[in-house]
């Protein structure tokens, strides 16, 4: 409607435009016409003004000879005759009047008839016409000073023919002379009184005459026969006639016509030229309302977009800060309970969260490379220690499904290279993941070689191939389309987003990269990946599992335990549970973890403790992380004003580190806090002698010392690694596999834990039938806790139990359940001792 | 983007093309008619009843009639406020400057040069220019027919002509008026006085009386000069009068005989429209008694009966062409005689040095 409304608008004004150039086009047509008649008429005027001074010129000398007379006349008159032969002018009618009109020498003269003479009479020349008769020439003869006679000259129409010799022209300009009372006197119109008659052209000679009462000349345009033409009159000078004539107009304006032909021509031209110029303008309108159209529309997009940005923000730190707690307290589950069954349940809590949270971050990751915030970081990496978590990653994965995970690099790709590790690590492992989720059987190998290097720079040639269910051709194109999935029928039961490729997808541009895909439908598929790359060293990666096998040792070797007993952080956060969290995740370090919920409570603390390091979660009410930080910078007594502050957040999204480290935070972590980032993170920012780190023999003693307590050092691996996997109720009486969890896998610090289980034992047997004799319950229970624990440590699980059982008893005083249990206790005692000894 | 904006350009430098075309259409249209604002100055006040008057209402009425604004200013005395005069008009955007009297030529000729592109109207002036127009008409001629009343109307033979200057004009017309009572009545006399000035009335009236006191027996009193004051004297002593330029016959009901007239409209509405159509250039008019400038105002009850006949026969007698009123013979004051029969006194005479007085008239100078 509306484009309907403006195209309307656009022709109509066009219309108005064509209509106001054609009125402008007849108007300046009339106007040149009438410019260049009225130039005509002034050509004219000028004509006859030149003929009527020809005119003029011709009574001047008929005068000038009347003056020749005059001069040399008798007074009486007598001697005219005399004068007019001696002068040959024999054949003209010369006469002299006196002023009552008689007759002094020649004819007599009417002077009713002559009018003008009377001019003569009274001192001065004149010319007049009598109408079919002829002109009279007159001079006044002077006596003394008055006038006495009239002289005259008398020139008949019949002689008038060869007197005026008027040619204008060519003669194509018929000329009369005429009486201002348009009397003719003489003409070379034939059928003058016909001509004159014309209504048209007497019009225009009423015109004319007007004209020339305020004028000594006048030009008009008139019609005769129906043909234009002009008439133009002049006045003789010192006479009552006028000079008067009649041309055709093309005669007159020869050579003007040109000019108006021309122009008019010319504005036609410019007026097409207008009208192209106006075709050109609407349709570009049209063209602009419709791009204004678009654009609205695509600002409209570009706001659900961000509406869209906006809510997965929300989202993820609505969603993150429940995962946090959910997966946070779960760790703590996985630690802390002894329960097989409970720990497989909190297993599979893990497993579920982890996946929600990686599910979550690809949203993340997708939303921010539609943001256009994904930053791509380079940095110097190790290509081996790229490869090697790829392929520990994968590796398990993959052989859990059945398939063959081949590994193929090439062993002269150079060893360091600079780029974004992590975003090619994500690329690698979507890939990677999409191969081992659509193969069945069969295998997937990763081949990784450089196609193209010079000096510094090298592009990345990496291909994933399986022998998967494969793509179908009409889909191939398809594939990087977010949240797309094929085959739903029949890939119902794999898991996934859908954005996987998505996001592989954008991160390769983001990268300058290339991603290309062949695929036979049921047979498998090959991605192919290319990323331009800096190369740093050039020393080849060499034989990759080599690195790899050798890598994985120095992984283990590098397991950095510390504690901090004298350190004290500070933790706020509204969220109870999230505090809970982070105190439970620092238990091991023994650090000092004092905690509050508001950034008031916090200002407070911070005016009584000293402390190292504060986490500052930044959603809080009342007062958020960013006000509080400020409260804290412009605090006076605040007791620790050097102190770093961390940010704790749940906003996880592109450009938040550098929000947060504007707003003035030493760092940030992301929530939910994962225990290892946590614990180094507050390990860079200690003070250094506040560290104590902690090495393997040590762990040892403080186990020996504190049996009762938790194991101590820091679990240095991934909490997937950290999960002691469920197992079937065993027989056993010691489980090895659990004792060396508690061991860091190291056999020989079991065996030495179990050397010191079993030299303890004897002397713990003894105790426990001490005070059981003495009815000591309360040290019973102590000995009783001692051994449920160290019990626990070498995996002795029932002992454990049992031990567990009797130290309850004798807490509570149940002498009776406890007596009863204790020979079954010490016998199981026993038992596991010497199944202990059989380890050693 | 670029393109619209481009075409905007276009279609703005069409539409300037459009309206300068029009502007040029409607402006040179306009050219050709000049904007006239005319302006009269004058040696009496506008409602003299005389001159003056004659001339206002003439131009007045042209004015209104072609809707030309019109200002004036009367008694204007002498050159230099005449001059002063013209130039306020000319600074308020005059280009038609009316001067109705002789005494103002050399500020018009002054003027006229100075301002070339005004338009300058002078009655009765001589000296001409480019854009100097002066005009005057033969009322000789009306002045001869009244001499004819008055000759006839005069019992005593002596008759009282109180007149401003001894300039040609005034000559002329004394000649014309003493030669029209002589037609008629020989014996009479023409009694001359000069007030020296055209308006002032106590002049007029001192002059009048100091005329009165030495000729008692005047009974017809004749004017040339523009205060009423002789002819409000006549009326008041029961003396026939015959006016000048207007005929304020009903305000002399008594006495008052007939007038020389002016009826300057068509002449004025000629001349201005030659203004508007920028067709005017300076010449010099002498209109005789074809052209209805003037003419002699019809006689009034007061005039005999015999001499409506014996005026309309010497009018016939004028315009048959035949006859003229300094036609000869005529002797002068002193009996000499300066135009023999068949002889004529030419225009150039008449208007520029005419200084002697025909038989029958006596200038009074005082005692």
């Amino acid at each position: 409607m509306k484009v309907n409304k403006k195209r309307l608008q656009g022709v109509f004004i066009s219309a108005l435009f064509v209509v106001i150039m054609i009125l402008i086009g007849i108007l300046m047509y009339l106007k040149l016409d009438t410019l260049s008649s009225n130039f005509t008429k002034s050509q004219l005027k000028i004509q006859s003004d030149l003929v009527s001074r020809v005119v003029f010129e011709q009574f001047k000398n008929e005068i000038e000879s009347l003056d020749f007379i005059r001069n040399t006349i008798n007074p009486d008159g007598s001697n005219i005759e005399k004068i007019k032969q001696s002068n040959g002018l024999d054949d003209d009618i010369i006469g002299l009047l006196r002023l009552d009109g008689s007759i002094v020498y020649g004819p007599s003269v009417d002077l009713k008839k002559y009018y003008e003479i009377k001019k003569s009479f009274r001192g001065d020349f004149s010319v007049s016409f009598c109408q079919n008769e002829g002109l009279l020439f007159s001079v006044p003869v002077f006596n003394g000073k008055n006038v006495k006679y009239v002289l005259y000259k008398f020139v008949p129409v019949e002689k008038m023919k060869g007197y005026f010799n008027l040619d204008l022209y060519d003669g194509n300009c018929k000329v009369a002379v005429l009486t201002k009372s348009m009397d003719l006197i003489y003409t070379d119109v034939e059928k003058f009184e016909e001509v004159i008659s014309d209504k048209d052209l007497s019009s225009s000679i009423k015109k004319m005459k007007k004209a020339l009462g305020v004028s000594s000349n006048a030009a008009e345009l008139s019609k005769l026969n129906g043909k234009y033409c002009f008439i133009f009159a002049s006045e003789i000078p010192y006479t009552d006639f006028i000079v008067s004539g009649i041309i055709p107009y093309k005669m007159a304006s020869d050579g003007i016509d040109g000019i108006a032909v021309l122009f008019m021509s010319v504005f036609v031209l410019m007026f097409l030229l207008f009208i192209g110029c106006l075709v050109f303008v609407i349709s570009e309108e049209r063209y602009v309302s419709d791009t204004k159209q678009l654009e609205e529309e695509k600002k409209a997009a570009e706001q659900a977009n961000v509406a869209k940005s906006d809510f997965l923000a929300n989202m993820s730190h609505e969603i993150r800060t429940p995962i946090n707690s959910i997966l946070g307290m779960n760790e703590m589950i996985l630690r802390e309970c002894e329960d097989s069954v409970i720990r497989s349940y909190a297993q599979d809590i893990y497993s579920a969260g982890h996946g929600l949270l990686a599910l979550i971050n690809d949203i993340l990751d997708f939303s921010k490379i539609e943001a256009g915030k994904m930053d791509i970081v380079p940095a110097v990496y190790e290509l081996a220690s790229l490869l090697n978590d790829i392929t520990n990653m994968i590796g398990g994965r993959a052989r859990s499904k059945h398939l063959d995970f081949i590994v193929d690099v090439d062993t002269n790709l150079p060893s360091r290279l600079k780029g974004d590790s992590v975003r090619i690590q994500q690329i690698l492992i979507n890939l990677l993941n999409n191969a081992v989720k659509y193969t069945n059987e069969g295998f997937i190998r990763l081949i990784v070689k450089q196609s193209s290097w010079n000096k510094d720079n090298m592009i990345l040639h990496i291909e994933v191939q399986d022998s998967g269910i494969g793509i179908k051709e009409e889909n191939i194109n398809k594939l990087f389309n977010s949240f797309t999935r094929f085959d739903l029928n029949r890939n119902r039961n794999i898991e996934g987003s859908g954005l996987g490729l998505a996001i592989t997808q954008r991160l390769i541009n983001c990268m300058n990269g290339k991603i290309s895909v062949q695929s036979k439908y049921g047979e498998g598929s090959t991605f192919t990946v290319e990323i331009p790359q800096q190369i740093v060293d050039f020393n080849p990666v060499g034989n990759f599992k080599e690195r790899f096998e050798k890598f994985k040792l120095s992984q283990q070797k590098h397991k950095e335990l510390f504690t901090a007993p004298n350190a004290r952080i500070l933790v706020v956060d509204d969220n109870a549970m999230n505090l809970h969290v982070a105190k439970s995740l620092l238990k091991q370090t023994l650090i000092q973890v004092s905690l509050c919920s508001s950034g008031m409570e916090c200002i407070e603390i911070l005016k009584k403790e000293r402390f190292d390091i504060i986490f500052l979660d930044h959603m809080m009410p009342i007062m958020d992380g960013i006000e509080t930080l400020n409260a804290i910078k412009k605090m006076e007594n605040n007791l620790s004003p050097d102190c770093p502050i961390i940010a704790l957040t749940a906003n996880a999204i592109a450009g938040v580190k550098e929000m947060y480290l504007k707003a003035g935070f030493t760092d940030y972590i992301s929530k939910p806090i994962e225990g290892r980032v946590f614990e180094e993170l507050i390990r860079s920012y200690l003070p250094a002698e506040k560290v104590i780190p902690v090495d393997e023999a040590l762990v040892k003693n403080i186990k020996k010392v504190e049996a009762k307590a938790e194991p101590q050092f820091v679990q240095q691996k991934n909490p997937v690694d950290d999960v002691i996997p469920p197992e079937e109720e065993s027989d056993e009486l010691i489980d090895e596999k659990k004792g060396l969890v508690y061991c860091g896998n190291d056999m020989d610090t079991y065996r030495e834990i179990v050397q010191v289980y079993v030299e303890e034992s004897i002397e713990n047997m003894q105790k426990l039938e001490t005070f059981l004799n003495e009815g000591d319950l309360k040290n019973y229970s102590i000995v009783a806790h001692a051994v449920k624990s160290t019990s626990l440590t070498i995996g002795a699980v029932k002992l454990s139990e049992k031990a567990k059982a009797q130290e309850f008893a004798g807490k509570e005083d149940r002498a009776d359940d406890l007596k009863n249990a204790h020979a079954e206790f010490i016998e199981l005692y026993n038992q596991t001792v010497a199944c202990a000894r059989e380890k050693l | 983007m670029r393109k619209t904006v481009l075409g905007g350009i276009f279609i703005g430098i069409q539409l300037v093309t459009v309206i300068a075309v029009l502007v040029s259409i409607f402006a040179s249209n306009k050219k050709n008619l000049v904007q006239c604002r005319a302006a009269m100055i004058l040696n009496g006040p506008v409602d003299d009843l005389s001159w003056g008057q004659s001339h206002y209402e003439s131009m007045k009425a042209a004015c209104e009639k072609l809707g030309v604004t019109l200002q004036v200013r009367e008694s204007v005395i002498g050159v230099d406020e005449c001059a002063w005069a013209i130039e306020d008009f000319i600074r308020r955007g005059c280009n038609i400057i009316v001067c109705d009297s002789i005494e103002f030529t050399d500020a018009v000729l002054e003027m006229a040069e100075k301002y070339p592109d005004c338009c300058f109207l002078h009655a009765t002036g001589v000296e001409q220019g480019k854009n100097i127009v002066t005009y005057f008409g033969r009322i000789y001629q009306a002045r001869y027919l009244s001499g004819i009343v008055a000759g006839l109307q005069t019992k005593s033979d002596t008759i009282g002509y109180v007149a401003a200057m001894k300039i040609p004009e005034v000559v002329r017309g004394i000649n014309a008026f003493a030669l029209g009572v002589h037609s008629v009545n020989p014996r009479a006399h023409v009694k001359v006085v000069w007030t020296e000035d055209w308006v002032s009335d106590d002049a007029a009236e001192s002059e009048t009386e100091k005329l009165l006191r030495r000729f008692p027996s005047i009974d017809v009193l004749a004017i040339h000069t523009d205060s009423q004051r002789v002819l409000q004297i006549a009326e008041e002593r029961g003396i026939w009068s015959i006016g000048y330029n207007i005929d304020n016959s009903a305000l002399y009901p008594r006495t008052f005989l007939t007038a020389p007239v002016w009826n300057w409209e068509g002449f004025y509405t000629e001349q201005i429209e030659a203004v508007v159509k920028n067709k005017f250039y300076g010449r010099h008019y002498w209109f005789d008694e074809t052209k209805g400038i003037f003419e002699l105002s019809p006689l009034t009850g007061n005039v005999r009966d015999v001499t409506i006949g014996v005026v309309e026969s010497a009018k016939a007698r004028i315009e048959g062409g035949l006859f003229d009123v300094f036609y000869g013979p005529i002797y002068d004051e002193n009996g000499v005689k300066r135009v023999s029969e068949g002889e004529n006194i030419p225009d150039s005479v008449l208007l520029n040095e005419f200084d002697w007085f025909v038989k029958g008239v006596e200038v009074y100078e005082g005692e």
